[in-house]
């Protein structure tokens, strides 16, 4: 969770009117120090007449280390180095600049009055009024003064408070008795707020969070920033939620010259919906021991099984189904690659049974050594050994070795590259899944035959004006893998591989290690591709394929898809994107023999204007999903923006998620108004309205839209 | 000092065309020295334009010129400038050409600067230069 | 129709010796990228050549999304999406593949009932995302390159 404050780019095209113009071009780098530098003053007259007194009259500049003062006429004490001028004065130093009525000041003490003051921050659009301004050295406090990142010619809002302390050193301010108003309406008092008045990260009252929603009531959380040191910090949320109670959240966030790791958790005691305690946990961890070895782990645990149901924050959060865990320590070098470690998953959906979760594995090692013994002859070899446990099932031990020779012969223009490897794999079993001979120790041993071969023709063509290159890349892929009985072996790991595009030049038809598909086909496909020839952009790339079987492939599971005998589905794709503002991509698969397409697939981005974005798709699969998916971001106007979504599943005739909003957003102020509708588990709808205010520098007000509509809309923040 | 004025001025020089009829102008050259009272002023060349026998301008040019004197209250000065014109009858010390004034409360520099003799008050010379201090902080005004 | 073998590749020819920089400093992507540059008959800068030509690999990132959801909120399908920024400037500095950004995904069945063998299914996509997105910065380097 970034601070407050960060860049956002759309805040720099702000015209600035009446802000204070810099007098003094600032000086790149560190400013010039202040204690002991002369102060040099210029004017048109000076009267040194009187004893231990300077008055200067006539364009009168004074200035000292980073601090510039000019005014029309000026006393100057020699007795107490003290100043003080009559009319009206501006002032600048390292940090912000000043248009006062009047001034006095001590050099030596570095202190600096200033009276009917209007300020300007020079690092950031901060600036306001003050009554009475004392600059003590980095320090500053001014009474009866206002705040705000709006140009003071619009003040869309603006904080005004008894007393506010700015700290240049920390680059803080802090106001007492703070009334903020949004346009003219007082909209938030409080007795005490601290700000950011550069961007650096701070400890600091980020701004609360508001928002209502049927799962959980109304929702207020107030984060609290504490910046503890340079390389730890924490952020604290109590969340306050009407149908539930009071919610804790918080992230600890640490670094360390190897090491980096944030910790983070929820917590919600005796929730009143469930009368239970409900609760997310994560330690996110890394180190990097030397360039070859480094350690991570993400360990993560959840109370129940609905919990993201009821507290996720978008349909990606809401429908996280597995929680996944795992600490690994992984080495890789030139030619040699290893890692070992422990994976868990926690079932975190109720539409996920725990007896599907899917194994722990603990350990789990797999390494992978390769060797180029000749320029056409390369020596790989795969290991993988894990242990695997499950709370409700028997597990076991499984060991698989996969030694493989490649000679990748080729030109620039063509590639030819038989391979052949051998697949061991022995399983050492619990009681429970022995094999119906009583078998705890099974192996199954065969040899895999590959041949890739391919060819690379191009032409150059001049299109529209462009010059382009055109390829076109046909492609062959043999491969033969001898039947081997695997129907009683267990499923730890395993399940058929989503067929598409890739599945026709893979060596095996499974995920994981418990089945080695037989396979005696030829896979024949061709792709073309066009580049821009300038900057080498890939303007369209489409390819079409389809693995032919000599014999059908018998090795199966319960619930794989049936495959027919004569070949796979024919599989097409393409992705075109001719110009920068639109891109298309296209997938299809039809069964030849059936007769029947098993998936469609269409998605189209067309980007315009400022930030404009439309996305629209459509996908099929057969038996499976046919949905729509509209999403869209139109700039209305110069400050208006309407966003939305709407997912409208076509086989069930009805909506998974439609969203709309609003953002109006002017120099220093951005407001977002969100409606949402989506599907729960439950097979009823949830609905949201979110509110946030962002104002611009201090943070936003109200639920983070921004990361709802980032998972809602493809690239709405890109 | 103000008192100064009373004193009698004694001037001197390795040469002078010792012109001192009434109506005259007489140039002195070589260490050209000029005494009276407090005020002390060392330059290369000096004219005395005389009228009806009172001395109405001295003109001094040096590289620099250089004129010293002590205020009232005991606050010394120490000028230097290309050229120094002084003119007895207005009490003023027109000084021009990268002119420096040290004074314990700063040093001062302009282009052409007017010094009141009797008030102290030092002018930009009015012809659009400006006139610049530099005030040491208290810890370190020692010089 | 014009389509003839293609010649032999171009990176290497006047760029000189070559280093490949990704944000973190051991990517499997970078890695790759080299190794195949160098087997392309490219020749590769040593640590501490001086300037030399660089192939900046930049705003890495791999990430795993749900893609549709059916009615009762049960992911169906996940998308991978690998992301890669791509530039490459000579040892003068100047540019010769502009800025641009590589970006291929694969998508993936989900059982809700069945998540056995889905991790693996994810991991092995990963896998082969890499090696296709080495695959496609080569064919734009050669492509870019052969035109000039």
């Amino acid at each position: 969770q970034d601070a407050p404050g960060s860049e956002d780019p759309l805040w720099q095209r702000c015209p600035l009117p009446g802000t204070l113009p810099e007098y003094r071009p600032r000086t790149e780098g560190a400013a010039p120090a202040r204690e002991g530098a002369p102060t040099d003053v210029t004017a048109r007259e000076l009267d040194l007449s009187r004893d231990e007194v300077t008055v200067l009259t006539g364009e009168v500049e004074l200035s000292r280390g980073d601090q510039w003062l000019g005014t029309d006429r000026l006393t100057w004490e020699h007795e107490g180095n003290r100043f003080h001028t009559d009319g009206p004065v501006r002032y600048q130093d390292r940090r912000m600049r000043f248009a006062a009525g009047r001034a006095s000041g001590d050099s030596d003490q570095d202190r600096i009055e200033l009276e009917n003051v209007q300020y300007q921050f020079n690092d950031g659009p901060g600036n306001g009024r003050a009554d009475s301004v004392v600059m003590l050295g980095e320090r500053g406090s001014m009474a009866g003064a206002t705040y705000s990142t709006c140009p003071p010619g619009q003040r869309q809002w603006e904080f005004s408070a008894d007393d506010i302390e700015v700290d240049g050193e920390e680059g803080m301010g802090t106001a007492r008795n703070a009334t903020l108003r949004i346009g003219k309406v007082p909209v938030l008092w409080t007795p005490w707020i601290r700000f950011p008045t550069d961007d650096r990260r701070r400890t600091g009252l980020l701004w609360p969070k508001i928002g209502y929603d049927d799962r959980n009531g109304f929702d207020y959380e107030q984060p609290i920033y504490l910046n503890l040191a340079p390389n730890y910090d924490v952020t604290l949320s109590p969340r306050w939620l009407s149908r539930r109670g009071l919610m804790l959240g918080g992230e600890f966030r640490y670094l360390t010259e190897r090491s980096r790791g944030e910790i983070a958790g929820d917590w919600l005691p005796d929730d009143d919906l469930s009368g239970r305690d409900r609760g997310l946990a994560s330690w996110r961890h890394s180190t990097r021991f030397s360039r070859h070895w480094q350690f991570g782990s993400l360990l993560q645990h959840v109370s129940d099984r609905s919990y993201f149901d009821d507290f996720g924050e978008s349909l990606a959060g809401s429908t996280i189904t597995l929680l996944h865990s795992h600490a690994t320590l992984q080495g890789r070098g030139q030619g040699w690659d290893l890692r070992l470690g422990m994976r868990d998953w926690q079932a975190a959906s109720l539409a996920v049974s725990e007896f599907s979760e899917p194994y722990r594995e603990l350990p789990s090692l797999q390494a992978r050594w390769n060797r180029w013994l000749a320029p056409w002859a390369e020596l790989d070899v795969r290991a993988e050994a894990v242990r695997f446990s499950h709370e409700l099932r028997d597990g076991g031990d499984r060991l698989d070795l996969q030694p493989s020779l490649r000679l990748p012969f080729g030109g620039a223009a063509w590639f030819l590259t038989p391979q052949l490897s051998w697949r061991y794999t022995t399983w050492s079993l619990d009681e429970g899944l022995a094999l119906p001979d009583g078998d705890t120790r099974p192996s199954r041993s065969l040899p895999i035959w590959s041949l890739d071969a391919g060819a690379y023709f191009d032409r150059e063509l001049t299109w529209l004006g462009r010059d382009l290159l055109h390829t076109l890349e046909p492609r062959l892929f043999y491969l033969k893998a001898p039947y081997r009985e695997q129907d009683d072996l267990p499923l730890f790991d395993t399940r058929p591989l989503t067929f598409g595009w890739p599945g026709l030049f893979r060596s095996n038809r499974f995920s994981g290690g418990d089945r080695q598909a037989d396979a005696d086909q030829v896979t024949l496909a061709l792709s073309t591709r066009l580049f821009d020839a300038d900057d080498g952009r890939e303007l369209l790339s489409a390819g079409v394929g389809r693995v032919h079987y000599f014999e059908t492939p018998r090795v199966t599971i319960p619930g794989a898809p049936l495959l027919s005998d004569e070949g796979s589905a024919w599989v097409a794709e393409a992705s075109i994107a001719l110009a920068r503002q639109w891109r298309l991509s296209l997938a299809h698969q039809w069964e030849p023999e059936d007769e029947r397409t098993s998936l469609s697939a269409v998605r189209s981005q067309w980007r315009f204007g400022e930030g404009g974005l439309v996305n629209l798709a459509y996908r099929y699969r057969a038996d499976l999903l046919e949905q729509g998916d509209l999403s869209f971001v139109l700039p209305v106007h110069r400050d208006w923006r309407l966003v939305g979504r709407w997912n409208y599943s076509l086989r069930d005739r009805q909506t998974l998620e439609a969203l709309g909003g609003l953002e109006w957003k002017s120099c220093c102020v951005a407001v977002r108004l969100l409606a949402r509708r989506y599907v729960r588990e439950s097979g009823d709808y949830g609905s949201g309205i979110y509110l946030e205010f962002e104002l611009n520098g201090v943070g936003s007000f109200g639920r983070d839209t921004v990361r709802l509509l980032d998972d809602a809309i493809l690239d709405y923040s890109r | 000092k103000s008192s100064d004025r009373d004193q009698p001025m004694d001037i001197s020089a390795d040469r002078t065309d010792a012109l001192l009829e009434d109506d005259s102008v007489s140039t002195l050259e070589g260490n050209v020295k000029i005494r009276q009272g407090s005020l002390e002023v060392d330059a290369d060349r000096a004219e005395i334009h005389r009228v009806a026998g009172e001395i109405r301008r001295i003109v001094l040019t040096g590289s620099p010129a250089r004129l010293r004197q002590v205020s009232d209250s005991g606050e010394p000065m120490d000028a230097f400038a290309n050229r120094i014109t002084y003119t007895p009858n207005e009490e003023l010390m027109l000084l021009s050409g990268a002119v420096e004034i040290r004074q314990p409360r700063g040093t001062l520099r302009g282009e052409t600067v007017k010094y009141d003799i009797n008030t102290g008050r030092l002018d930009g010379g009015g012809d659009g230069s400006r006139v610049s201090m530099r005030i040491l902080p208290k810890s370190a005004s020692g010089d | 129709c014009g389509f003839r073998p293609r010649g032999s590749l171009e990176i290497g020819s006047d760029l000189g010796p070559l280093r490949v920089q990704a944000g973190d400093p051991y990517s499997p992507l970078a890695q790759g990228v080299a190794n195949a540059l160098r087997r392309a008959g490219v020749e590769l800068a040593g640590p501490g050549a001086g300037p030399t030509a660089l192939l900046r690999l930049s705003g890495e990132s791999l990430r795993t999304r749900p893609l549709t959801v059916d009615r009762s909120a049960k992911v169906r399908e996940y998308e991978t999406i690998y992301r890669v920024d791509l530039e490459l400037r000579d040892a003068t500095g100047a540019v010769r593949v502009p800025r641009q950004r590589i970006e291929i995904s694969r998508d993936f069945t989900y059982d809700t009932g069945a998540s056995i063998g889905t991790p693996a299914e994810q991991e092995l996509i990963e896998d082969e995302l890499r090696r296709d997105m080495q695959a496609a910065i080569l064919r734009r380097l050669d492509a870019a390159l052969r035109a000039d």
